[in-house]
């Protein structure tokens, strides 16, 4: 059975000196409990009594005292909700309401095509698009989700800074410096170059 | 007031579904347009669900970026293809069939495991990551190195796709 | 932290970013440069990588990144496969259409390799796998106006797309139930882990991953279709590399991640090991595409590796590695020749290959050492690695009816392949009519990269003991203490909950 193995693990004594040097090399539990609890932007419960989905996800007696009271937060979203129901509300209800309300107009056949006189429709309507605008639209993509990344980044750099400059820095350069270089290419390929 | 998140849960959790369900089997219509916009609305809803998580980050990022640019993608291909209706494949009874059963054995795989796992009573572990914050702490110091290969990863999409779409290169 | 245990990886991606960007100031006649430079480059890091000048054992990133026997014993068969198939390219650089962007895509793919053979948590795992498949998206579907590239490209996305998601959703739940994404860490605490549903259910998706990667049963669908539509050199990677990326991480997770529940459910690696060896084995009979029929023989060998997993003993572990190290010369060696043939037939029928004894003495001679190599004759690399692994299995015997039941289809296999891997052969060697017997021209590097190919197939085949060393010490590296008495980090909560 492989559990048997004597031969103990070699990166052991490494991956524990990792840990107990400095707050960029604690583990990760911890180090996401340091940090992740700035005093001035949340606040915890430590006896949240939890209910919903997330309990199914629980081991038995996997128990982390660290929970966010999650109320103060979320009542912040009360207004994007109480939005989303007033904009499907007032879309529905004018629907609803011309229904109701409104006269209803003489339908035929001949009524509902586009032009009662004239031209007979042909085709469909829609047409099939060029390709490029799809490469465009990937590519727009791609540098979406290169600046996606960049937002935390921007917001957590400073504190990082002071704990390991080189890492943070370093680590969005590299980052950067790859996806420049697929610029570079895209560019270069004439993938930018709209008239072609 | 639990009581009302529970309710939001469930309320966005049911939309998900039933939004998903109308995305792929819609018995009213089969433009994939339409699904597309099904599959929008979908996607806002799991962004309401991951409010209620605390991952607020991830549920603006889901509205911003999948149901935006993803979904202009989306419906840039399903124009590019233009597909008639005759042209789309009929649904054949032997691939429903296959289908049902398949989705019928994971879902009875999910459903074994949620009913087997013990709900837990007391407190729960909530790592305190949705927020912005602390997502970027972990994604900057403990997630680097993946993040670091997603440019990698983004490059070669980037490389693919010019490969694949430009008529000749230069 | 010690950044010089990434430095092969780093390397590897500034190689093939510097290949894209040369590409765009170098003239289009001298494209044959690009692929001698980056077939120089990685023998270079090759060279490096199993020299000694390679930085001792060690993890970074807290543990997410991790250089030991395994990711060692890996690398440098990742770099041996990326390279000979980049001195395989370099003959067709003027007719594959953006030569240095298939330079560049290999040696990301092999990037990505790299990272997972050193993966050491489920994150980097599927980035890593991500890094592969994606660039394997590309690269299959190279030939842009031949319409079974566009296919087997278009199979491939949808499904990998499919198993992605499967592997994603597994991870979130293991990260649910275990607090953690790293495989140490998670063995520490998989005593109590392996008792929660969540938690098991993960590790089931997260497989269901794997499996895709690795071609097992049932999620094999995709492999004959892919691997004959593909472009040779593409499936002459993705049979090797992309396959084996997969397998070392199913080790890793396996041994490393869960051992204990790899030791109580070996007999499903079994029975899934089996089907999978019937499956590729008998389906393999009637083809008579070449390349469908090596994507039949992959599915067939993912099933004896997965017997070897089955095993769930060091002894299996160890055959699965070794196993692995000679499956990637000996298919190399095989694709060296089908390549040659089928860039120069432009056809991968059976009968493409008639008389090709006569006609290339060079091809038929790698041909016939890949083709009898997999179908495990003496004394060559594929022999030793199906006799470690039964060997393996083997032993089990008495433990549960399916070691007995999967050590037959094992036999079968082994004859049923013996069928068609002759077939192919005795087309080469007494074909039963000719119509061309012109010579084919073998240049230089196609030369170099077949006798890498095939001294690693015979070399592995008539000296087993130091391959097999590698891979014990590989796998013996993964084992983890019985119990977490020594935690290498400070219990965390479910490491208290096991207590």
């Amino acid at each position: 059975m492989l559990h048997q193995f004597d031969k103990a693990r070699q990166d052991r004594s490494t991956y524990r000196s990792e840990c107990e040097s400095g707050l960029l090399n604690q583990p990760p539990k911890a180090r996401v409990r340091t940090l992740a609890a700035p005093a001035d932007t949340m606040s915890f419960a430590p006896h949240w009594q939890i209910s919903g989905p997330e309990r199914w996800l629980a081991i038995p007696g996997n128990a982390d005292k660290v929970t966010p009271e999650m109320d103060s937060e979320l009542i912040q979203y009360l207004p994007v909700l109480m939005l989303l129901l007033v904009a499907v509300g007032f879309a529905g209800g004018t629907l609803v309401v011309s229904v109701v309300a409104g006269k209803v107009g003489r339908r035929t056949r001949t009524k509902d095509i586009p032009y009662e006189c004239g031209m007979l429709p042909q085709g469909d309507g829609s047409s099939r698009l060029s390709v490029k605008f799809y490469l465009v639209a990937l590519l727009f993509v791609l540098f979406d989700i290169e600046v996606v990344f960049m937002y935390p980044w921007a917001i957590v750099y400073r504190d990082l800074l002071r704990e390991n400059a080189a890492l943070i820095l370093g680590g969005m350069v590299s980052f950067m410096g790859t996806l420049f270089a697929g610029y570079l290419y895209a560019l270069k390929k004439g993938a930018f170059d709209w008239t072609k | 007031m639990p009581e009302f998140t529970d309710l939001l849960f469930y309320g966005f959790a049911g939309l998900a579904l039933f939004f998903g369900f109308l995305c792929v089997a819609n018995p009213l219509s089969r433009s994939p347009v339409t699904s597309a916009m099904f599959l929008v609305l979908t996607i806002v809803s799991l962004a309401g669900l991951f409010i209620l998580l605390h991952a607020f980050f991830l549920a603006a990022i889901q509205v911003l970026v999948y149901a935006g640019a993803v979904m202009v993608l989306f419906l840039f291909v399903i124009m590019l293809l233009d597909l008639k209706e005759e042209e789309r494949r009929r649904f054949r009874r032997f691939t429903v069939g296959v289908g049902v059963v398949a989705v019928g054995v994971i879902a009875g795989l999910l459903l074994q495991t949620v009913l087997k796992a013990v709900p837990y009573s007391q407190t729960s572990t909530v790592l305190a990551v949705g927020a912005t914050r602390p997502l970027g702490i972990i994604l900057f110091t403990q997630y680097l190195l993946p993040f670091e290969l997603l440019s990698l990863l983004l490059l070669v999409a980037m490389v693919g796709v010019i490969l694949l779409t430009k008529k000749e290169l230069k | 932290m010690n950044y010089s245990l990434l430095t092969v990886e780093i390397l590897t991606a500034l190689l093939g970013l510097g290949v894209l960007l040369l590409d765009l100031w170098i003239p289009a006649t001298s494209r044959k440069l690009l692929g001698i430079i980056a077939a120089t480059g990685l023998g270079v890091l090759l060279v490096y990588a199993i020299g000694s000048a390679a930085p001792g054992d060690g993890t970074a990133f807290g543990g997410m990144f991790v250089v030991d026997a395994l990711s060692g014993y890996a690398k440098g068969f990742f770099l041996v496969a990326g390279l000979i198939v980049l001195l395989l390219s370099i003959d067709s650089a003027d007719t594959i259409h953006g030569y240095a962007e298939y330079c560049a895509l290999i040696l990301f793919a092999l990037t990505g390799m790299l990272f997972a053979a050193s993966a050491n948590d489920f994150v980097l795992m599927f980035v890593a796998l991500e890094l592969i498949t994606v660039t394997f998206y590309i690269l299959v579907s190279f030939q842009r106006n031949r319409l079974s590239s566009l296919e087997a490209g278009v199979k491939y996305l949808i499904l990998g797309a499919l198993a992605s998601g499967f592997m994603v959703f597994g991870i979130a739940l293991i990260f649910g139930s275990a607090n953690t994404t790293n495989f140490y860490e998670i063995s520490t605490a998989q005593t109590a882990l392996i008792k929660s549903p969540v938690f098991l259910t993960g590790i089931l998706l997260t497989l269901v991953g794997l499996g895709f990667k690795i071609a097992a049963f049932p999620f094999q669908i995709w492999a004959p279709d892919v691997y004959q539509g593909a472009p040779a050199l593409t499936t002459s990677f993705l049979a090797t590399g992309s396959k084996a990326a997969g397998f070392v991480l199913l080790a890793r997770v396996a041994f490393e991640a869960v051992p204990e529940l790899t030791a109580a459910r070996g007999h499903l690696f079994l029975g899934i090991g089996s089907i999978t060896i019937l499956y590729g084995s008998l389906c393999a009979i009637p083809q008579r595409s070449v390349k469908r029929l090596m994507g039949y023989s992959s599915i067939a060998n993912a099933g004896y590796l997965l017997l070897g997993f089955g095993a769930a003993s060091l002894a299996g572990g160890s055959a699965v590695l070794a196993y692995l190290g000679g499956y990637i010369f000996t298919v190399l060696a095989a694709f060296i020749g089908i390549q040659v043939v089928v860039s120069h037939q432009e056809s991968d029928d059976i009968s493409a290959f008639a008389g090709l004894a006569r006609r290339s003495p060079w091809m038929a001679a790698s041909l016939t050492v890949g083709l009898v190599s997999l179908a495990g004759i003496p004394p060559l690399a594929g022999f030793f690695g199906k006799l470690m692994i039964l060997k393996a299995v083997a032993v089990q015997v008495g433990t549960s009816p399916m070691v007995i039941l999967s050590l037959l289809v094992a036999v079968l296999g082994v004859v049923v392949g013996l069928y068609y891997y002759l077939g192919v052969l005795r087309s080469v060697y007494w074909p039963r009519s000719v119509s061309d017997l012109s010579p084919i021209p073998v240049s230089g590097t196609t030369k170099l990269a077949l006798i890498f190919a095939v001294l690693g197939t015979v070399l592995i085949g008539v000296l087993p003991e130091t391959t097999y060393q590698g891979a014990r010490q590989a796998v013996a590296g993964l084992a983890t203490p019985k119990s977490p008495a020594t935690p290498a980090s400070p219990p965390s909560a479910t490491t208290q909950a096991a207590k």
